[in-house]
């Protein structure tokens, strides 16, 4: 028995309860045409951490980064495919499409085409959503497809979005779908389980017209009865329709149609780490030995040389120790150059590597928080991305 | 429902209380307190030890809630963001007590707890919590909200850590402190002894 069970709530009477209610409900109308509270405190403080944040860049740095430009996609006609660490994106033939992350959150805003993306949940991230004309779909998690020609629709595959269009709010679940035309907001019901394919490709008010273009995507198909892409399903033509559900079913020596499985469920984790250990290492100064004596050469360069040439030294001695499977002296190396050159040109390589070393052994506090350093100072999208999913780890 | 649902739920809840959707604000209204008011009640008893308050202390979370629910931002819990205000009033209402409290009891006792269960282990539960409260009442407040939400009321190192805003690691010394205040009491009090020792802490 723990002290949960041995400290129960005793609950209130239901007229209290109710007393209660009518007291807190009375003061929400006031409450939400109240201006949001000001609170001098912290924007006086953010000013002033601004500015010593401001002078301190300054001084350290000639010039400062400019912001990240927009990811601007126009797909080819194979189609177009963007990995953002936490979130993927395929695009069909012809789509143009631009990503921007205000706020560290993914902001895609479709111009024409369609576009289907498989999002890692939301939950404690920046915020993730589509805008396609004056619709914008939010997302919490989930696959699913947007296409704007020139009508809005919204196809969930599996997981929930958000849809809002002049201010009213749409939930659409795995199998819902969603059209802008008329004006008219029309959800259409969840697909049955036992429905199969065909009815996760059902229209909203029985009509072949808007579904028929959503299931019509050439290189984007979902698997309705598992919710996943299809792995290996042939991209079809623009233009023409796959005959639902014999695309990707795999068959057997005979050429008969197996019933379709489901994937094995990922491990978030071992994902994880696999795509840590994708991102490649970038390479050190060359050095005119290998091995051992390569690691002697960078140490006595370390020592010896002076500015930009002694931390460029310092990386290759990391990564030589580190290629050499000395990750405990390649960890006190790369230490030893965010120490000494806190702004050095391989600093971002640095502390990636330093990132992969601490997060070899263990998802722990250590390597929570050179992600979070990482995520924090990198340009790099797909990285930060990867150490913003790292900080998260329990 | 799936966390998933239960956010996106959340998301509209919080835009209809606002306003932004058409329809019943007042419902709205209801809906959030409905869906909420047994989890901060929990909590709030559990850190405070009865139910002594208890009904000012709900309002003030939920006045609270409802008129700071615009600076909600959508990508934290609202659980956990109805927590820290619900944890901020527990903070006010223990300085209340201990500044209104001039003369402790002879025994520190606090008064009211309710323990269900069959009549002489129910006595002997109710006096093993009100000794349990009243030796939380030595603690810092800081100590006593991490001890009572993650020995208590159950939830984890890293839960209690993002409702009262410190780190993990502060959180542990602070629950950890809790304990060894608790120990050093139930080395003094049979009673405490034996209610923790069957309570499965410290």
């Amino acid at each position: 028995m723990t002290l949960r069970d041995r400290v129960p709530v005793e609950d209130l009477a239901p007229e209290a309860w109710r007393h209660l209610e009518q007291r807190v409900v009375a003061h929400v109308g006031d409450a939400a045409a109240a201006p949001a509270p000001r609170r001098w405190w912290p924007a006086l403080a953010a000013v002033a951490a601004a500015g010593a944040i401001a002078a301190a860049v300054l001084a350290t740095r000639p010039t400062a980064p400019p912001p990240p430009r927009p990811l601007v996609i126009a797909a080819d006609d194979r189609g177009a495919h963007v990995d953002l660490g936490d979130a993927v994106i395929d695009a069909e033939p012809g789509t143009r499409f631009e990503v921007t992350r205000p706020d560290g959150g993914v902001r895609v805003a479709l111009a024409v085409g369609a576009v289907a993306l498989e999002v890692a949940p939301r939950r404690g991230r920046p915020p993730l959503w589509v805008v396609a004309d004056d619709v914008t779909v939010r997302v919490v998690g989930t696959a699913f497809t947007v296409r704007r020609d020139p009508t809005v629709q919204v196809a969930v595959s599996h997981g929930v979005v958000q849809v809002e269009r002049a201010g009213a709010l749409v939930a659409l679940r795995a199998g819902e779908r969603w059209s802008s035309d008329a004006g008219v907001i029309a959800v259409a019901p969840p697909a049955p389980p036992t429905a199969g394919a065909t009815d996760a490709r059902r229209t909203i008010d029985g009509a072949a017209s808007a579904d028929d273009r959503l299931a019509g995507g050439p290189a984007i198909d979902f698997d309705p009865l598992t919710g996943r892409r299809r792995v290996g399903a042939p991209p079809t033509a623009p233009g023409t329709r796959p005959t639902p559900g014999a695309g990707a079913a795999p068959r057997d020596h005979g050429g008969n149609a197996k019933p379709p499985t489901a994937p094995p469920p990922a491990d978030p984790v071992t994902d994880l780490r696999r795509a840590l250990a994708s991102q490649p290492i970038p390479a050190g100064p060359p050095t005119t030995a290998r091995g051992a004596e390569a690691i002697a050469e960078l140490q006595r360069a370390s020592v010896t040389e002076r500015g930009p040439a002694a931390a460029t030294a310092l990386w290759g001695l990391a990564r030589a120790q580190w290629a050499g499977g000395r990750a405990a002296e390649a960890l006190r190396s790369l230490d030893g150059y965010l120490r000494r050159f806190p702004g050095g040109a391989e600093s971002d390589a640095v502390s990636w590597l330093r990132l992969r070393l601490l997060c070899n052994r263990d998802f722990d506090d250590a390597c929570r928080a050179a992600a979070h350093t990482y995520a924090t100072r990198t340009d790099d999208p797909t990285r930060r991305a990867l150490a913003v999913r790292v900080t998260e780890t329990r | 429902m799936s966390t998933q649902a239960a956010y996106l739920e959340d998301v509209v809840l919080v835009e209809r209380c606002l306003g932004r959707v058409t329809g019943a604000q007042e419902a709205a209204a209801r809906d959030l307190f409905r869906r909420y008011r047994g989890r901060v009640h929990a909590a709030l008893y559990r850190i405070l030890g009865g139910n002594a308050d208890m009904e000012d202390l709900l309002q003030e979370t939920f006045v609270q809630v409802f008129a700071s629910l615009k600076s909600w931002r959508a990508e934290a819990s609202l659980a956990t963001w109805i927590d820290r205000i619900a944890v901020r009033v527990a903070y006010r209402a223990i300085g209340r007590r201990r500044a209104r409290i001039d003369q402790p009891s002879p025994d520190g006792v606090t008064p009211e707890v309710a323990v269900h269960g069959d009549a002489p282990g129910a006595l002997l539960a109710k006096d093993g919590v009100r000794r349990l409260y009243a030796a939380l009442d030595r603690l810092p407040p800081a100590s006593r909200v991490a001890f009572a939400l993650h020995e208590i009321d159950g939830r984890s190192m890293a839960e209690v850590a993002e409702v009262t805003g410190a780190s993990v690691t502060a959180t542990k010394l602070r629950v950890w402190r809790a304990r060894r205040t608790l120990e050093a009491a139930a080395a003094r009090d049979p009673v405490l002894r034996e209610f923790l020792r069957d309570g499965g802490a410290p």
